[in-house]
């Protein structure tokens, strides 16, 4: 099954038409990646399926977007939806609290109580996303202290923490050292056991490495989607030929 | 070439002159205020009341003292809910509405009322029509209203200054805006808002237009009884040199007045410069 | 869980949303109140006659109600504070964004800071006790209370607003304009004046206007220095009696419901209308005039 289905998808923002008549479908329990020149509206894709892509001025859609079997906009709590399908944006952000409680931010207000519980939440977290031996001995110390490496990982820690199904990421290693993408990719191999991931990259070796599916996008529409080795070695259309062959050459 | 150059001079200077003059302007003023005044302050004028004949012309200030932190008291406690309630509206929940923009405006506006409109008002509704007489109440509705979009303006600035990327962050784990605001936003944006909660305070204390049409009285014991007229030091100031009651006192009145308000205004900025730091880290 | 939590949001907007439109209706609500407050002047003397009239005896018979000499001094001490205050607060300005060496920047602008902190009563009191004592021994006046003391003294206290306002504005100019300047071999003071000030234009306008509109609605530092007398001023030497000043002399001694009453909210009405039509111009200037601050 689909954990994520977009049905004649398309959003314009104002009079800018971004994405158009969108028909792409996401595996469940495998990494999808999304690539395609800037302003294809990758970016929006993900926050359409998240639902934050609203909160801009001039926001419309048409169509719809399909979360494990349930349309998004037929929810009556937006919120739910966004529980369901965590985000991990390009800049690796930290909340201005210390890192036990970035973690804990999601699940304190769903309504986690006792310190047992949330103290395993935070361990739990923490090792899922190999930063528990870097920080386990100053967690109440501010989050801001930690390298861009190690935020990125508490952000999806953090992610993690409220327990979605989905998982989104917006280029996240594009501003990180090779050895922290390195721990980043392998984090998501182990989650993909678990959830289902899209993630936009623009790195090519990227998507080789880790990507059991490869969407290309350009211009707002999916130009083809198939296993990443296939797109990348025999493309069927001319546009998606044009473009691997231009990150190659 | 010649005369450009003697041109050039002749700005320059003007340029640097303006800037010294600003300088010279608050250091005279000072000065010359501790040297007339600060002989007459003693801890019999802080703290005693006024006496002698004319009243006034001996003894302290210290009703006038007590009536200014009363009258400051009550504005805060007038203005500061709805001007926060209002500040995290324009900058959470209105955005870029049509709604926000119209209450900003005229939030923006409310600034620019002369504060005595803004004690006639009072006198009109709170002194006469509700039968207040010249009291403490109507002295701090009209001052409340006075600072309140000094409140708004700078409460909602300090919102917005707060790094968006948090909010966004926030959203995506799909917690409420109001856990946001409570557990991000307004702890982050403490200092500033703070600051601006003690210019209002400042600009609260040394208003006597307003004061001096709803609350305020030559002598008054300044107990805090809200229907009662009150004491209050800028008034105060005006009635010993208008009445030419005590040129002395009067200069000692203006000298605590001026160092009381430069004590706040100096922790303010304190606290915007603690705001930047934080903003930045 | 959450269709509880959804109602807790709901109301909490809600709360904000309120508090944000009511609190925002006050101005309105004053204004009305007003409005209504002065309705029988409007009503029986008529606007013409009152924004016009010379004659302000509220206690003769007929009573006769003209703020024209008010308003032409609330005019003439603002437009005169504004005319001192200007060339030194841009100068000011110019001297803080371009030429201050390191450390005077930011020692300078808490000392702007500090004089808006003082009270204009305390400006207003220096005036009278210092300013008009020295005009009267100097001059040898019997008084020496005049408007023109008056411009001095609100002068001083805008001057920080038309300060910092246009050093933003200065400061807020791209530095490829000073690059540009300054790579044609112009000296710096030619540059900041040739080139900066009319690309922060748009900005030092809106400070002048807004210092003008807080000039107007000033009461103490007039009360003190202007002389207070109901007659129509003829030079800036005359005395004066500006609106605001009018109105904290006189309402206290008015009987509430009388024509007089009326007759001073008629002229806060004025008043206020002014200093928002004030206001309201910055804001049409400030979209309308294109500032020429182009993005690189």
């Amino acid at each position: 099954m689909n954990a994520v289905e977009l049905i004649k998808f398309s959003t314009c923002y104002g009079h800018k038409n971004v994405l158009k008549n969108v028909n792409v479908g996401f595996n469940s329990g495998s990494i999808t990646a999304i690539m395609g020149p800037s302003g294809c509206g990758k970016t929006t894709l993900l926050r359409s399926i998240n639902r934050t892509a609203e909160m801009e001025a001039g926001f419309k859609c048409e169509g719809d977007i399909r979360v494990l079997g349930q349309s998004i906009n037929e929810v009556k709590n937006v919120s739910s939806v966004r529980r369901q399908v965590g985000m991990v944006y390009q800049t690796p952000v930290v909340l201005p609290m210390s890192i036990k409680e970035n973690v804990l931010f999601g699940p304190r207000y769903y309504g986690a109580q006792g310190r047992l519980q949330m103290d395993a939440i935070v361990e739990d977290c923490l090792r899922k996303v190999a930063l528990w031996d870097e920080v386990k001995d100053r967690l109440k110390q501010p989050a801001s202290q930690l390298s861009g490496g190690q935020k990125q990982r508490l952000a999806m820690a953090r992610v993690l923490a409220v327990e979605p199904r989905v998982l989104l990421l917006d280029e996240p290693c594009s501003s990180l050292d090779p050895a922290s993408t390195g721990l980043i990719e392998e984090l998501l191999m182990r989650l993909a056991e678990d959830l289902s991931i899209i993630i936009v990259t623009h790195n090519l070796f990227q998507a080789r490495r880790i990507a059991d599916e490869t969407v290309f996008m350009l211009d707002g529409q999916v130009v083809e989607k198939g296993s990443t080795d296939h797109i990348f070695t025999s493309p069927r259309h001319e546009k998606t030929r044009g473009f691997i062959s231009g990150l190659f050459g | 070439m010649r005369s450009r150059v003697a041109a050039d001079l002749l700005l320059k200077s003007f340029f640097w002159l303006s800037g010294l003059f600003i300088l010279l302007v608050l250091l005279a003023i000072i000065l010359y205020l501790i040297w007339r005044g600060g002989p007459y302050i003693s801890s019999q004028f802080i703290v005693g009341s006024p006496a002698g004949t004319p009243l006034g012309s001996e003894g302290g200030i210290f009703p006038a003292i007590k009536g200014t932190l009363w009258l400051v008291l009550l504005a805060l406690v007038f203005s500061i809910v709805p001007g926060l309630l209002t500040a995290v509206y324009l900058s959470e929940y209105g955005s870029s509405g049509r709604l926000a923009e119209m209450i900003s405006l005229l939030v923006q506006s409310m600034s620019g009322v002369p504060s005595i409109v803004t004690g006639l008002f009072v006198y009109a509704l709170g002194v006469v029509t509700l039968g207040w007489g010249i009291s403490l109440l109507a002295g701090g509705l009209a001052l409340a209203i006075m600072v309140f979009p000094v409140i708004v303006v700078s409460s909602r600035d300090a919102l917005l200054a707060v790094d968006e990327n948090y909010r966004l962050v926030a959203n995506s784990l799909g917690v409420a805006k109001s856990y946001t605001l409570r557990r991000v936003i307004l702890p982050r944006a403490a200092a500033g808002i703070l600051a601006g909660i003690l210019l209002a305070l400042g600009y609260a204390a040394g208003a006597t237009a307003p004061i001096m049409v709803t609350a305020a009285a030559i002598a008054a014991s300044s107990s805090g009884a809200l229907l009662e007229p009150v004491m209050a030091l800028p008034y105060h100031l005006y009635i010993l040199f208008n009445e030419h009651i005590s040129i002395n006192q009067a200069y000692a009145t203006a000298l605590v007045l001026v160092i009381l308000l430069l004590l706040i205004n100096t922790l303010a900025l304190w606290l915007y410069s603690l705001q930047e730091r934080i903003n930045s880290r | 869980m959450n269709p509880g939590l959804e109602l807790k949001e709901k109301i909490i907007s809600t709360i904000f949303i309120s508090a944000a439109v009511l609190s925002s209706l006050l101005l309105l609500g004053m204004l009305l109140f007003i409005l209504r407050e002065s309705w029988p002047i409007w009503s029986q003397v008529g606007a013409m006659d009152f924004l016009s009239g010379t004659a302000w005896r509220p206690v003769s018979t007929p009573p006769q109600f003209g703020i024209a000499p008010m308003l032409i001094s609330t005019m003439w001490v603002a437009g005169g504070a504004l005319l001192i205050a200007a060339p030194l607060g841009f100068g000011c300005a110019i001297f803080l964004a371009e030429f201050a060496p390191a450390p005077l920047p930011a020692m300078l602008r808490p000392v702007l800071n500090m004089l808006t902190g003082i009270p204009s009563v305390v400006y207003g009191f220096l005036g009278a006790a210092v300013l008009i004592k020295f005009f009267e021994l100097r001059f040898d006046l019997a008084s020496g209370e005049s408007l023109f003391a008056a411009s001095l003294i609100l002068a001083i206290m805008i001057l920080p607003f038309i300060t910092s306002n246009s050093e933003a504005a200065l400061r807020s100019v791209a530095p490829e304009y000073r690059q540009a300047g300054m790579a044609l071999g112009v000296s710096r003071e030619y540059m900041a004046l040739r080139v900066l000030v009319p690309l922060a234009r748009r900005g030092m306008m809106g400070a002048l206007v807004l210092a003008f509109g807080r000039a107007m609605g000033e009461t103490m530092a007039v009360l003190m220095v202007a002389g207070n007398t109901l007659m129509l001023p003829f030079s800036w030497f005359n005395k004066g009696e500006p609106l605001p000043a009018l109105i904290a002399l006189e309402l206290g001694s008015s009987i509430p419901g009388s024509i007089h009453y009326q007759a001073l909210f008629a002229a806060g009405l004025v008043l206020i209308v002014m200093v928002i039509a004030v206001n309201f111009g910055v804001n049409i200037l400030l979209r309308r005039l294109k500032s020429g601050v182009k993005q690189f």
